[in-house]
């Protein structure tokens, strides 16, 4: 199974980033990044009900800081 | 007890703070931030939570909110986190020693050199233009209190703040005892970095400290450690608030800072709170003004404050406190961590009985305070 989300540094980031998506009528919850890369290290993913793109532009629009958008697969 | 010593620390606290600091270590106390469980991701949106109503009473986003141990911690990081070698360093003659001992240190070390601008709370054009002579080239930072923590004095802190910024001088404003009872919005006022104390004004317990940042000030950190984010890395993150946040932060002591804050505006905001805080102190001086042996401060005051300081004449401050805390009155005496304060205001002898009103104070407070200090200065208790 494919993950979608938009990747935070932290979880201020991230909880900035919910409410302004919920503000806007859009559903999103904050979890931890399921698959951080060997780069980055921890970080938080956002997982969006809904167009992700949508939700990525207005994210960047109100310039809260992100690490872009990353799918991920799912190992069963 | 009656409790006159708000300015050190609020008491008592208000039951939702003590409630919400319960909460957090028996509901939800995982490490906020760090993990991904449920538990850990609660901690962290409640520190968010926290972050984004000071972000909102301050004037400023979330992430320019640090939470720090205390006021001191907030200062010495951002003092020593906005300087470079050979700076020049302007404070004023007010300042509690968490500003006084990190820029006397500084200046110690070599790194920097630092003048001290002579407040005079009766004559604001003077203090301004003190200020203003002592700029220089190399000056690019200047620390000021709000408050005076032993006199209870005001400083003009916007018109020495628009100087600063004429000027290109970092201003750092130490918001010890003004914050929750005086407004500071960083959108609209000239301040760049604004230190806090959690368990003063804004009623939070103690252990919690904020630096409030400016839209585009950058500030050093003073600590390094884990942040829960680019742990892969073994630079400090350079993005805020994880930049000056290292190690765990106090979760319950946010908590209870949250509760609060809402606890300030459920009771009318900064203004009501001063309005209380300002008449019990007037009540207090219109009754000290007719007791004999009393040299009472109240001349430092010309805007509306919570601290006040006096000496009973022939007595140290000490043994006042001492015979009022027989009496079940509770007030500070000493010098109050603010050595240039008393050896700029002729009180390093026997410093001051220094009383500060809270939220909870009542008028009765004031009056029996009055009460017994009119004995002590007649002499009446051993």
């Amino acid at each position: 199974m494919s993950l979608t989300y938009i990747k935070f540094e932290s979880q201020t980031h991230g909880e900035k980033a919910v409410r302004l998506l919920s503000r806007n009528g859009i559903k999103a919850q904050l979890r931890r990044n399921p698959n951080p890369n060997h780069k980055q290290g921890c970080n938080f993913a956002l997982f969006v009900k809904g167009d992700i793109n949508h939700a990525y532009d207005i994210i960047n629009e109100n310039n809260i800081h992100n690490l872009g958008v990353e799918s991920y697969s799912e190992k069963l | 007890m009656i409790y006159l010593d708000n300015a050190a620390t609020s008491f008592p606290k208000p039951q939702r703070v003590i409630s919400a600091v319960c909460e957090a270590q028996r509901c939800y106390g995982a490490n906020p931030g760090r993990g991904g469980h449920k538990m850990t991701l609660q901690a962290g949106r409640k520190v968010f939570s926290c972050r984004s109503i000071l972000a909102e009473l301050f004037g400023t986003d979330e992430e320019r909110v640090i939470f720090t141990l205390n006021c001191t911690y907030a200062l010495n990081t951002a003092i020593k986190g906005s300087v470079k070698k050979g700076d020049h360093i302007i404070i004023s003659s007010l300042e509690h020693n968490s500003v006084l001992r990190p820029v006397h240190k500084l200046s110690e070390q070599g790194i920097i050199t630092y003048d001290v601008f002579k407040v005079n709370p009766a004559d604001e054009e003077e203090t301004v233009n003190n200020f203003i002579s002592l700029i220089n080239d190399k000056t690019a930072l200047a620390v000021c209190t709000m408050v005076s923590n032993v006199f209870g004095t005001v400083l003009p802190f916007e018109r020495i703040g628009r100087i600063c910024k004429k000027n290109n001088i970092r201003f750092i404003l130490d918001g010890a005892q003004g914050a929750g009872s005086h407004k500071v919005n960083m959108k609209v006022m000239p301040v760049d970095v604004l230190c806090l104390p959690g368990h003063k004004g804004l009623l939070g317990p103690m252990g919690t400290g904020i630096i409030i940042l400016g839209e585009n000030i950058e500030v050093d950190s003073l600590t390094e450690g884990g942040t829960g984010s680019s742990s892969l890395s073994a630079s400090q993150p350079e993005f805020y608030p994880d930049r000056l946040e290292s190690g765990t932060p106090n979760l319950p002591g946010i908590a209870g800072l949250y509760e609060g804050i809402k606890f300030i505006r459920c009771f009318g905001g900064e203004d009501a709170v001063l309005k209380k805080e300002g008449c019990l102190l007037n009540v207090l001086k219109q009754d000290l003004s007719v007791i004999p042996n009393l040299t009472v401060y109240d001349k430092m005051h010309t805007l509306p404050t919570n601290v006040l300081s006096f000496n009973v004449k022939g007595k140290h401050s000490e043994e006042v406190a001492e015979l009022l805390d027989k009496t079940n009155i509770a007030v500070r005496a000493g010098y109050h961590c603010s050595f240039l304060a008393h050896k700029n205001y002729a009180t390093m002898e026997s410093g001051t009985v220094r009383v500060s009103t809270g939220i909870f104070n009542t008028k009765k407070d004031v009056k029996n305070l009055a009460f017994y200090l009119n004995k002590i200065a007649m002499e009446r208790i051993l």
